[in-house]
């Protein structure tokens, strides 16, 4: 992800309570964080809850952010990957059962949409792999971060990355398999 | 760097990844975060004094640390001892292997993610300095990741210890905090295992598996290895194959 017109003026700004510049970088990253939050969770409606606990945690983060040389916007999605993870256990110490179907914010099932269903397959695949097979998939190929932003985001070097993006695939591959041929079946292709 | 090349299957999935929806905040949500995070701007922060030392948790951070810790501490029955002097983890003493966060100026060389662990109880020491203490057998190996009870631990993936890691392997991890996560980064990792052996100098690690064929380097204790591969029955590997390291003496350090 490009970073903003003067970035680091805006973040050091932001850091001392500009409004102007804290609301210029959510405008520049609220939207990214966004779309990498709703494949990591159920709803759109969660999403949008952990992006507002993201950005809140930024503007608190912002005083003492320091420019190590990695993008700011890694930084957030680390913030962000620490949201879902901590949503996720949330979860799993409430019990709450977990919905084969991902309930989705859709109240007219019939109006779903074919990207609304191709969504939701995804999200389904994406939860079952690892955190951090979820968090490259999404950067690296959702929204095509460059290897190195990735690793950022995640911790971990450049090659690892680059190594893990084999078994992150082969892993979504393996959980998608089943609805590709459900709908090859469907559409009557041959398998 | 030249892109890797992908196979038929993975380049499906990766277009399909490139072709999927991509969801947006509606306008009504933008504008609602946008005015909740402002007004967050208008809070008074808990803490403004300075950080003790690099690794110190951001006053944000310390809540949650605080809180996954007493997880830890109440479902776990933990151990909480005081009795670890302040200067005995010196964060600058381990090489640095990777950037935690962009605020994070430790030298570290693990992550540890702490979870909750419903059976056996690690020992967790509580210092002077915000440094906890997990030690215990490693349950799981994925890749630079163990688990010990638990608790996820990402090692720096360039960690020589990780050749010769196995699981049941007991280590002792000592963590500190990295700021504005709950991500706690250990400051030193060793081994406690009696087979495995780390050089405090250069990282190196050496394990005995076992057999004759690895021969242990001259700065690791031999632990029984000359005793079964150098006396005169079963010596499937005479003295001196290998790079013969640690072979120079007959001090084996055998109990």
């Amino acid at each position: 992800m490009e970073p903003l017109p003067d970035e680091r003026q805006l973040i050091a700004r932001a850091g001392r309570g500009d409004k102007a510049a804290v609301s210029t970088l959510y405008e520049g990253y609220a939207q990214a964080i966004f779309r990498y939050i709703s494949y990591r969770v159920e709803s759109d409606m969660v999403a949008e809850d952990l992006t507002a606990e993201v950005f809140l945690r930024m503007v608190q983060g912002l005083p003492r952010y320091q420019d190590s040389g990695a993008p700011f916007g890694a930084w957030l999605y680390r913030i962000a990957a620490t949201q879902v993870a901590d949503h996720h256990r949330g979860r799993r110490r409430a019990a709450e059962p977990l919905s084969d179907d991902h309930p989705s914010d859709d109240t007219d099932p019939l109006g779903k949409t074919a990207k609304q269903q191709e969504q939701a397959e995804l999200r389904r695949a994406l939860a079952g792999l690892p955190e951090d097979y979820q968090t490259l998939l999404i950067l690296r190929f959702m929204q095509g971060l460059p290897h190195i932003e990735v690793a950022a985001a995640l911790g971990k070097s450049d090659a690892a990355i680059r190594v893990m993006q084999h078994r992150a695939l082969k892993a979504l591959a393996k959980a998608l398999g089943t609805d590709t041929k459900a709908r090859s079946y469907l559409r009557g292709d041959e398998i | 760097m030249n892109e890797p090349e992908f196979s038929p299957q993975e380049q499906e999935v990766i277009d399909r990844l490139a072709n999927a929806p991509q969801p947006s905040l509606n306008p009504a949500a933008f504008e609602l975060i946008r005015a909740r995070m402002l007004d967050g701007l208008d809070t008074p922060p808990l803490d403004v004094s300075p950080p003790l030392r690099p690794s110190r948790p951001s006053p944000m951070s310390i809540p949650l640390v605080a809180a996954l810790a007493a997880v830890v501490i109440v479902a776990l029955g933990v151990v909480m001892l005081l009795n670890r002097p302040q200067d005995t983890i010196t964060p600058t003493t381990v090489p640095m292997a990777t950037t935690i966060s962009p605020t994070a100026s430790l030298q570290a060389e693990v992550i540890v993610t702490v979870e909750a662990s419903p059976t056996q109880p690690p020992v967790v020491t509580a210092t002077l300095e915000p440094v906890i203490v997990v030690e215990g057998p490693v349950e799981s190996i994925d890749g630079n990741v163990i688990t010990i009870y638990g608790i996820t631990i990402a090692l720096n993936p360039d960690d020589p210890l990780l050749s010769v890691l196995v699981v049941g392997d007991v280590l002792r991890v000592e963590a500190d905090y990295a700021e504005d996560t709950t991500l706690i980064i250990a400051v030193t990792v060793e081994p406690v295992t009696n087979d495995v052996n780390v050089n405090p100098d250069t990282g190196e690690a050496w394990r005995d598996d076992g057999g004759c064929n690895n021969p242990p380097p001259d700065w690791a204790p031999a632990n029984g290895w000359r005793r079964r591969c150098q006396s005169g029955s079963g010596n499937a590997n005479p003295p001196g194959n290998g790079n013969g390291n640690g072979m120079g003496s007959n001090d084996d350090d055998d109990d």
